[in-house]
């Protein structure tokens, strides 16, 4: 993963808005249109963020997904009006299959964005955002999130101590054995050191004043603009999705309408899925130009 | 004292109304299931969650919930090379029986979330949140209600566990991905996942017989040793 993105400079509280309206307006579309965009910024938004051979990779490991999905609604579903053929004395309607098939493209879709959410919300903003309402919840999620690295070390530490008392045949017996030891080691290990690190925050006076959070995220006036800009964009995009400008029906006869409105709205949506790349591109090629007259105007000076 | 009550309430209603809602939303044919079914299900998350907040808890008291939960996601993701045997329900009972129920649901959701750090996020994790959470919560109430006391009934209650999680996990799909639903449907997706559920249940009934006597010790230990728990909080 490449360094940060400038869209991540936003107060956390709009890029979980920004991440959770992606996912949930993928959810929402079944409509060929809407899905087919909606994948379409996806696959750029997740190459954008991990590559492209990454996209590539899942959207490569995740298609075969959709053919099961399709095959799954074949069988159980036997709505529509045009048969395609018969297997085991039923009907395969194209409907049910065409279904299936978005269906599955559209988890798909849905599964990348959240894993740009991943990208765009770390853990950090997360806390940040909830933290201060529900302290105690921040805290358990906290300590589960520092344990993990720590119970890998402390791994590697009983390992190593108990190396030479062990025996080391291949036995399963053996291996079974031994783990269970490790395993109880570490459980012991834990929970008193995570205990005594509780009493101690306990009686530092951990709880007596409000949460704080490590860094702080303020509510610029940069924010308030991009609050509305994302305002705006999704009441668009809710409007294509939701209205009736383009209708997509599946059963009992494949029906698509779409007018003009409809690609307009559409246009909207894809802008509002691409934001952040246009923002980074945006400033790349600001930054190049301004570049390039510094350069000149050296240049210049030095004629 | 009313607040805890009245989220009380909320719990159980959640636990009520959630598959009402559920089979509702699908035999409606409610348009966007994948997003209702999915806004249902962390509706029916949200009232346990809020009653750990509003119980303003020690810091002392989370550190059992977190320190299992992460050594059951860690299980989980050390045996995802065999498809859905792991662990982590059997440490999720052994820690809900031994922490009380809330201690139980809080354990499994966590592990759900944790463990998907490591896995992969997704739509999906909500829904493993709560199949886990219910898990712990009806391990640790059916313990106190003594239902267990002969080891038999917590072997079997962690073997039909390990069955309706599957079929909990194969609603997310069916309800959000396959039109229309219809009984058949449901049973084609529990027969296809049967095998998977079955591991599932093996697994964790192998694990609680391997883990349930010693780690029990240990945990009632440390429970009597710094007055962690659902007992020693009533005197």
């Amino acid at each position: 993963m490449k360094e940060e993105p400038i869209f991540s400079t936003l107060h956390p509280g709009l890029l979980f808005f920004y991440s959770l309206t992606t996912a949930v307006f993928a959810m929402c579309s079944l409509n060929p249109l809407y899905l087919g965009i909606s994948l379409m910024a996806a696959l750029l938004s997740y190459s954008f963020y991990f590559g492209v051979k990454r996209a590539l990779h899942i959207f490569m490991g995740a298609l075969p997904v959709a053919f099961v999905f399709a095959a799954f609604n074949v069988l159980f579903n036997h709505r529509g009006k045009t048969i395609l053929c018969r297997l085991f004395g039923s009907a395969v309607t194209l409907e049910s299959l065409l279904y299936g098939f978005c269906s599955g493209i559209m988890l798909l879709t849905v599964l990348m964005w959240f894993r740009c959410m991943d990208v765009l919300l770390t853990t950090q903003k997360f806390l940040y955002l909830f933290g201060r309402r529900f302290p105690n919840l921040a805290l358990l999620l906290c300590m589960t999130l520092r344990l993990f690295p720590q119970t890998e070390e402390r791994i590697r530490c009983i390992r190593q101590a108990r190396h030479s008392l062990e025996s080391t045949s291949d036995r399963f017996g053996d291996k079974i054995k031994n783990g269970m030891r490790h395993i109880s080691c570490l459980l012991e290990w834990s929970m008193e050191g995570g205990l005594d690190t509780a009493d101690s925050m306990k009686a530092r006076g951990y709880g007596i004043t409000k949460r704080t959070c490590g860094e702080e995220y303020p509510f610029t006036q940069k924010d308030f603009f991009w609050l509305f800009a994302f305002l705006v964009f999704t009441f668009l995009s809710a409007f294509a999705i939701f209205g009736k400008n383009s209708v997509m029906q599946y059963f009992p006869q494949l029906y698509f309408s779409a007018d003009i409105w409809a690609l307009i709205l559409t246009a909207f949506y894809f802008t509002f899925l691409v934001l952040p790349i246009l923002w980074e591109k945006i400033s790349e090629i600001r930054l190049f130009w301004a570049q390039k007259k510094i350069q000149d105007r050296r240049k210049k000076s030095y004629e | 004292m009313k607040r805890a009550s009245l989220l009380r309430v909320f719990e159980a209603a959640a636990v009520i109304l959630l598959p009402i809602a559920l089979v509702g939303s699908a035999f409606l044919e409610a348009e966007a299931a994948a997003a209702l079914s999915l806004l249902c299900v962390v509706l029916a998350l949200t009232p346990f969650l809020l009653s750990f907040e509003n119980k303003k808890p020690r810091p002392r008291d989370l550190v059992p919930i977190a320190v299992m939960s992460v050594i059951a996601a860690l299980g989980r993701t050390l045996f995802s090379a065999i498809p859905s045997f792991q662990p982590a329900s059997a440490i999720i009972l052994i820690t809900a029986i031994t922490f009380g129920q809330d201690a139980g649901f809080l354990t499994g959701a966590l592990t759900a979330l944790s463990s998907n750090l490591l896995l992969g996020q997704g739509p999906w994790t909500p829904w493993q949140m709560y199949a886990w959470g219910m898990i712990g919560f009806f391990g640790g109430l059916f313990y106190r209600a003594g239902f267990f006391r002969k080891r038999f009934f917590l072997l079997l209650f962690g073997f039909i566990s390990g069955i309706l999680f599957g079929w909990f996990m194969d609603l997310w799909y069916v309800l959000g991905f396959i039109r229309p639903v219809n009984p058949a449907a449901f049973l084609a997706a529990f027969a296809s996942s049967a095998w998977m559920d079955v591991i599932h249940g093996i697994s964790t009934v192998l694990f609680l017989l391997l883990l349930e006597k010693p780690w029990g010790k240990k945990l009632y230990r440390i429970r009597e040793k710094y007055g962690i728990g659902p007992e020693v909080k009533e005197k």
